[in-house]
């Protein structure tokens, strides 16, 4: 019943922006502004169409490797700046200072070093998201409550033993919950790294539509993308909820 | 391991902290025994350091001055032979009630397997817990969460219970069961119990002994032996001698 209410919501939320969309196109009549009935009439094409699937596997392809080098890397180093202050005092003056670069500043830079090919692109992604989920994973850890490694240590764990059995699973909802939020992040960088250049990937197809002006498809592409991203999304919850079942009788989750 | 009595000793202990460069003194000159087997109560008002002195013993803060010896060994940093157990986040959600006391188990002295489960069902068994072993801390009320944060600590087999107010968030009847398990299973263990509490009649009622933390730094200014200890439940209706020591705390604290 929940899930049915929760389906009738995104729908009525769609229904919602589908209906401006095709106010202002019909107010606007203009080519580049594809009102609701001929985007309507492109959708089934482009969802049936198998290359569109090639090319969001090409695409999540990157995400995965990009993102999943970032949580490789951004967990061990945010225990680290937790736990031990002169790592912390070392490390994150440098990280604050790379946070605060807008990535697609970095696309020369990377495309100079590292090529044009998808190694770029996996290393855009992983600027784009490693630096901000090293603080936010520091901040998951600072979230909870000390008592519980206090508690920990008064039984007589310590080192690895209370990083492993205590201080990772009291934050690994916040932790999973951090992963959910910033993977949209790097789904947006990967984009921005399609965009520039690419021969594949849902963000090559974006360009393409756009340089024949083919406004229709583009905003179709626009919706497969954000349906990918519902999807992805609920996907992530799910998969918290079914990694931490002790979330499922906690109100406050 | 043989235990002798007077086998907590707290000696001309200070501990503070830095604010801004500058030490605060929060205990000063803080001087307490507790025997095995002996519940010791320390009482004062908010603020006077009860829960500082407990984590101190526990070695989570540093000492400024003086010493904790346990067991004829000086107390230096965290350890199992400390077990403390907090009023608030006092289970770890993410394990189950027989998960949390097994982790306990698993940290003492003997981790066999069949120890550990043998542990484990007698703790689940004399908590009263045993019907809820595989419920999650977050489908238990407060008092319950409290059962497993006492067993889960007892699992680990401490030579020293550590009890930071832990009846503190719980409803009166609640406290009044817990206060009589506290009785009970203090009844079948060997260690000592150093419970912090703000309730008077509640330290008049189950402790051996009742220290009184005041001034600022705090220091211990005042211990009563409490004539026949647990020699009732009811802290609403204490016993004679019991009443007369809970009357004097009260008189001294309202004095201060």
């Amino acid at each position: 019943m929940r899930i049915i209410r929760s389906i009738g919501w995104i729908i009525a939320s769609m229904i919602l922006v589908i209906a401006i969309w095709d106010g202002v196109a019909h107010i606007t009549n203009s080519p580049l502004m594809p009102t609701a009935r001929n985007i309507g009439k492109v959708l089934p094409k482009v969802i049936i169409n198998k290359d569109t699937y090639l090319h969001l596997i090409a695409s999540i392809i990157l995400v995965l490797k990009g993102f999943g080098l970032s949580i490789i890397i951004a967990l061990p180093t945010s225990i680290l700046c937790f736990r031990l202050k002169i790592y912390s005092r070392i490390v994150l003056p440098s990280h604050e200072f790379i946070r605060y670069i807008p990535v697609p500043a970095f696309v020369p830079l990377c495309a100079v070093l590292f090529g044009i090919g998808d190694l770029t692109k996996v290393i855009l992604i992983f600027i784009g998201t490693y630096f901000q989920l090293v603080f936010i994973f520091i901040s998951d850890f600072l979230t909870t409550p000390k008592e519980f490694e206090e508690s920990a240590r008064t039984l007589g764990l310590k080192g690895l033993k209370l990083i492993y059995k205590i201080t990772i699973p009291a934050s690994l909802s916040n932790l999973l919950n951090t992963v959910r939020i910033t993977f949209a992040w790097a789904w947006s960088y990967l984009l921005v790294a399609e965009v520039v250049n690419a021969t594949r990937g849902i963000g090559y197809l974006v360009i393409q539509s756009y340089r024949v002006l083919n406004m229709e498809r583009l905003v179709v592409l626009l919706i497969v993308i954000g349906i990918f991203g519902i999807l992805t999304d609920n996907i992530l919850k799910f998969a918290r909820i079914t990694i931490c079942p002790w979330l499922k009788n906690d109100k406050k989750k | 391991m043989t235990r002798k009595n007077n086998f907590l000793e707290i000696q001309d202990l200070s501990v503070g902290y830095y604010e801004e460069d500058e030490y605060v003194d929060v205990l000063s000159k803080v001087y307490l025994s507790c025997n095995v087997h002996e519940i010791v109560a320390i009482i004062g008002k908010s603020g006077s350091g009860k829960t500082t002195l407990l984590k101190a013993i526990a070695g989570l803060i540093p000492i400024r001055d003086g010493k904790v010896i346990l067991d004829g060994k000086l107390v230096i940093g965290s350890a199992r032979e400390r077990g403390l157990v907090f009023q608030e986040y006092c289970v770890f959600p993410w394990l189950t009630v027989r998960g949390n006391i097994e982790l306990g188990s698993k940290c003492g002295a003997d981790t066999r397997p069949e120890v550990v489960k043998d542990e484990v069902e007698r703790l689940l068994k004399s908590t009263g817990l045993l019907e809820h072993q595989y419920k999650w801390p977050s489908q238990l009320s407060g008092g319950m969460q409290q059962r497993v944060a006492i067993a889960r600590t007892l699992a680990a087999d401490p030579l020293l219970l550590l009890l930071d107010e832990p009846f503190g968030a719980l409803d009166a009847i609640t406290r009044l069961q817990m206060q009589e398990l506290i009785q009970s299973i203090f009844e079948e263990i060997k260690q000592g119990i150093l419970l912090v509490t703000h309730d008077i009649r509640e330290a008049a009622l189950i402790a051996d002994k009742v220290a009184l933390l005041s001034g600022s730094p705090a220091t211990t200014s005042k211990v009563w032996n409490v004539p026949n200890p647990r020699s009732s439940t009811n802290p609403l209706k204490l016993p004679p001698e019991q009443e007369r020591v809970a009357t004097e705390i009260f008189t001294l604290i309202k004095a201060e």
